[in-house]
């Protein structure tokens, strides 16, 4: 990425570069589309009043990271939440449609998860990061990351058995606690 | 496929994407949340960012006399060696109150204290920052007698004067009161924020991102809460600021 903060527009070129990216990642991390677009929001909005500190190429660590915190800080201080409500049942057999059972349910189970196991979760799946990064973006141990992912992944498992077995169960390479 | 692949794959369905803001509507909402988000620290800047100012002033030579502090701070306090030279100097009966400058926000999220005049834990900031402690939950009248009145409505938490925009952090201060007030008080942990792990972790790389490595580093943390209650804990910093020891709190 360019170095966002060259010229008098540099934050919404930044913008409209990341947004998209942004709002997807907010989704997979809130599994709800308007706590994403707030999560988003919120972070940018705090990139933007320290802009000047930011430095370009890492704008968008700066603002993922700021997500994750606020993430699940908003989950800490929060006494109640709203889960994702339950789909109708009513899939058919079309392979589509299926897959799209499969994602709601995977979609429904991630959202009941602890944040931090959610969290621990995206991050090694959708971001595809070592634990070392996850650790330090999460400011905790790996050996915490890959207990929470393991608790994440249990609990996945227990209630997506089907979902998660479509492939071959075969040669199961799952990481060990 | 394992169950982790299976896990990515689903992860990485289009359905995760969501429709994107127009230019002009995105940095419209962004804007006019980081407008809110200032307003929010310029109420918190006005009555939360330095709280009990001169509590430690007073606090610090009763507890060196002794029995003023409750038992779980002397009992942390029993093993400590105390120089001379770290004690904070007595507060007169005159005494101004007198606070560290707080960073614009244009420089932080948090209301900051400046760094300047900041200092590194010594070894009177465990009994100081327990005896502010003790101040806070000891008695409402005692504490504003040492603290500035233009924290008062703050201090004074369930008050009604508290103007709305401050509801948020007098509501997080009342809630340390009431833990500190609502009878024996435990301390899970006390120590340099710098040191801090687990959920302390997390606060510790809020305030460096927040306030800058100084101020961490300068920051003395008590975890506090009632006994069988976890879910109660509250996290109170401190700050040695030109020899005494201040309460903050941040974002």
């Amino acid at each position: 990425m360019a170095d966002t903060r060259t010229g008098p527009d540099s934050f919404g070129e930044f913008v409209a570069e990341a947004l998209p990216g942004l709002l997807r990642f907010g989704h997979v991390l809130t599994g709800d589309p308007l706590e994403a677009e707030d999560l988003v929001q919120e972070a940018l909005a705090r990139s933007l009043r320290r802009w000047r500190c930011i430095r370009g190429d890492n704008a968008v660590p700066y603002v993922r990271r700021a997500m994750i915190n606020t993430h699940i800080s908003r989950w800490r201080s929060w006494q109640a939440r709203v889960r994702v409500g339950s789909l109708p049942d009513g899939c058919a057999d079309d392979p589509w449609l299926r897959r799209s059972d499969d994602w709601d349910e995977m979609r429904r189970a991630l959202a009941s998860l602890p944040p931090r196991q959610r969290t621990v979760l995206v991050l090694r799946y959708y971001e595809d990061l070592p634990d070392a990064a996850i650790a330090d973006l999460m400011g905790c141990a790996p050996v915490t990351v890959r207990s929470q992912a393991a608790r994440g992944l249990a609990t996945l498992r227990s209630r997506l058995g089907p979902v998660l077995a479509e492939g071959v169960y075969a040669g199961v390479t799952d990481h060990e606690l | 496929m394992s169950s982790e692949e299976r896990l990515g794959e689903l992860l990485h369905d289009p359905r995760w994407s969501l429709p994107g803001w127009s230019r002009e509507q995105a940095l419209a909402r962004i804007r006019r949340a980081a407008r809110q988000q200032r307003l929010m620290v310029a109420a918190q800047s006005a009555a939360v960012a330095v709280i009990v100012g001169a509590s430690a002033l007073a606090a610090v030579p009763a507890a060196m006399r002794g029995g003023f502090l409750p038992p779980w701070t002397a009992r942390r306090a029993a093993g400590h060696s105390l120089h001379p030279s770290h004690r904070v100097p007595p507060a007169g009966s005159s005494f101004t109150a007198t606070y560290p400058a707080v960073l614009s926000s244009a420089a932080g999220a948090a209301p900051c204290p400046a760094p300047a005049g900041l200092r590194a834990p010594g070894p009177a900031t465990p009994v100081a920052a327990l005896a502010v402690l003790r101040l806070l939950g000891a008695g409402l009248a005692y504490e504003l007698s040492v603290t500035d009145k233009t924290v008062r409505p703050t201090s004074a938490g369930d008050g009604g004067s508290i103007p709305a925009g401050e509801r948020t952090a007098a509501g997080r201060r009342a809630m340390i009161l009431r833990i500190l007030r609502a009878g024996p008080v435990s301390v899970r942990y006390s120590g340099p924020l710098r040191a801090g792990v687990g959920e302390l972790a997390a606060v510790r790389h809020q305030v460096a991102a927040d306030c800058g490595d100084l101020v961490m580093r300068s920051t003395w943390v008590v975890v506090s809460g009632i006994p069988g209650s976890r879910s109660r804990d509250a996290e109170l910093l401190f700050l040695t600021w030109r020899g005494r020891v201040l309460l903050y709190d941040i974002q």
